[in-house]
């Protein structure tokens, strides 16, 4: 489905990532784990065009994406940001119908019966009329992500998704993860939560200095880490 | 008490400030709606080109317009369109007020924009982005609605500044507020009532309309 080829990015010093090549497929559920710099967010934001590879090609659906397509193709690849970032000055209606209407796939009519439907099925109906401020951390992540379903997207990415929330609230995030990701929602997922990644995930990337160093299942990855690097990473996050 | 009433009722004195206060006013008001509007332009087409490198040539324009315009008196700006580019032209005087307070004022506005602009989380902007809206909708639904409500303290401090600035209007023939004291007190031989009770409208102008934007910006932040 999409397929990143020699992907390398570097910034003004650092070499954020290094020829990184990756196979998305349908329905594949990846987690992508590493230390902090290790360039995983950057090879999220580079997968949607946030920013622009060095060299490298992003393929999506056997076509290279290409500057003039990337708002079409944005619309079938969401994000879901670590600081959630809903548009303040508007309300969770007004968040979640917004793209879909202005994009003109959907009728103001059928874009607020969507966002009925998706905001009933995780129980922030009655916050609809609200605005951001009024919401909780988890909330607001729940309505982004809801945000992003809108436009029935073919790819998920999570950067970081609960890494801003309190302890208490990550729960209801990964809870709306998993739910979507039942429905066979393909999801790319940068995080820490590694007793989430190890139940959710079909394919566990680690990464290390913009560099893949090893991918596998996640009983592969946790139970039996081939790399010193990997292992080394493990044992620091259990301790 | 004589002073007073040769300086404001003989020969109906009181109708030349008002109509100076007329002009002051349609001056300041025609020129804050030019200004913002030029103002807006500008900030955009910076913000076009540091987000999507597009359009150097017009950036480079619009730095050169808000470089020389914050950087010589409006004074001087104002001569230059009355006596040199309008130097034959039959058209409104108070109209060239209002253009060339107008371009002055959009200079200062685009960076009042500029700033608001840029005070936006760029997170909005990326969120915008990841959901396939184009530039251009996000600037217009998301971004900017927000800026401009940020900008509204600074904009409404511009439109006070404007109220003071246009009192060389005189300097081209324009009979605002100031001219009106000047002309009064040309006739009555007295400097000191005139100008003190043009100094006071002016006051009362700014410090009214400064305590009615505080009070809108209050329940602007509390909606």
């Amino acid at each position: 489905m999409l397929k990143v080829v020699n992907l390398t990015k570097k910034f003004e010093k650092t070499q954020a990532l290094d020829r990184v090549n990756l196979d998305i497929n349908k329905g594949d559920r990846i987690v992508i784990i590493g230390p902090s710099g290790c360039g995983k967010s950057t090879l999220l934001r580079c997968i949607n065009g946030l920013e622009t590879p060095t060299s490298g090609q992003i393929i999506y659906n056997g076509k290279n994406i290409e500057k003039r397509d990337k708002n079409k193709f944005r619309q079938k690849v969401g994000m879901v940001f670590q600081s959630y970032n809903l548009f303040n000055h508007l309300t969770v209606k007004e968040n979640i119908t917004l793209a879909p209407v202005k994009l003109k796939l959907l009728t103001e009519e059928q874009a607020l019966q969507k966002a009925n439907e998706l905001l009933k099925s995780i129980k922030l109906l009655p916050k609809i009329n609200e605005y951001p401020q009024n919401l909780s951390g988890g909330e607001k992540q729940r309505i982004a992500i809801v945000r992003s379903l809108m436009l029935s997207p073919d790819i998920l990415l999570f950067d970081e998704p609960t890494s801003a929330l309190d302890p208490e609230m990550i729960n209801e995030v990964l809870e709306l993860m998993t739910k979507i990701a039942k429905k066979g929602m393909t999801m790319v997922v940068v995080s820490h939560e590694m007793t989430f990644a190890e139940s959710f995930a079909t394919r566990v990337i680690f990464m290390d200095e913009g560099k893949i160093i090893e991918m596998g299942s996640p009983d592969q990855i946790f139970n039996h880490p081939k790399g010193e690097r990997l292992q080394m990473f493990l044992n620091k996050i259990k301790s | 008490m004589d002073n007073l009433y040769r300086t404001i009722i003989y020969d109906q004195r009181y109708l030349l400030i008002l109509d100076g206060l007329k002009n002051t006013l349609i001056i300041t008001i025609g020129a804050t709606i030019l200004g913002v509007i030029i103002g807006l332009i500008i900030a955009l087409i910076k913000n076009n080109y540091k987000e999507n490198k597009k359009y150097k040539f017009l950036n480079i324009l619009a730095n050169l317009y808000v470089t020389v315009i914050r950087g010589t008196p409006a004074l001087l700006q104002l001569m230059i369109i009355y006596y040199i580019i309008f130097k034959t032209s039959t058209i409104n005087i108070l109209f060239i007020g209002i253009l060339a307070f107008g371009i002055n004022s959009g200079a200062y506005v685009s960076e009042i924009f500029r700033t608001g602009i840029e005070s936006i989380d760029k997170g909005q902007m990326e969120a915008g982005k990841s959901l396939g809206l184009s530039y251009s909708q996000i600037m217009r639904y998301i971004i900017l609605p927000q800026a401009i409500k940020n900008a509204m303290p600074a904009l409404g401090n511009e439109f006070v500044t404007l109220i003071k600035e246009t009192s060389v209007a005189g300097y081209i023939g324009i009979r605002d507020l100031t001219k009106a004291g000047d002309i009064i007190a040309s006739r009555t031989y007295d400097y000191f009532l005139p100008l003190i009770i043009t100094a006071i409208i002016y006051l009362t102008l700014t410090l009214g309309i400064t305590k009615l934007l505080k009070k809108f910006e209050r329940r602007n932040n509390n909606a």
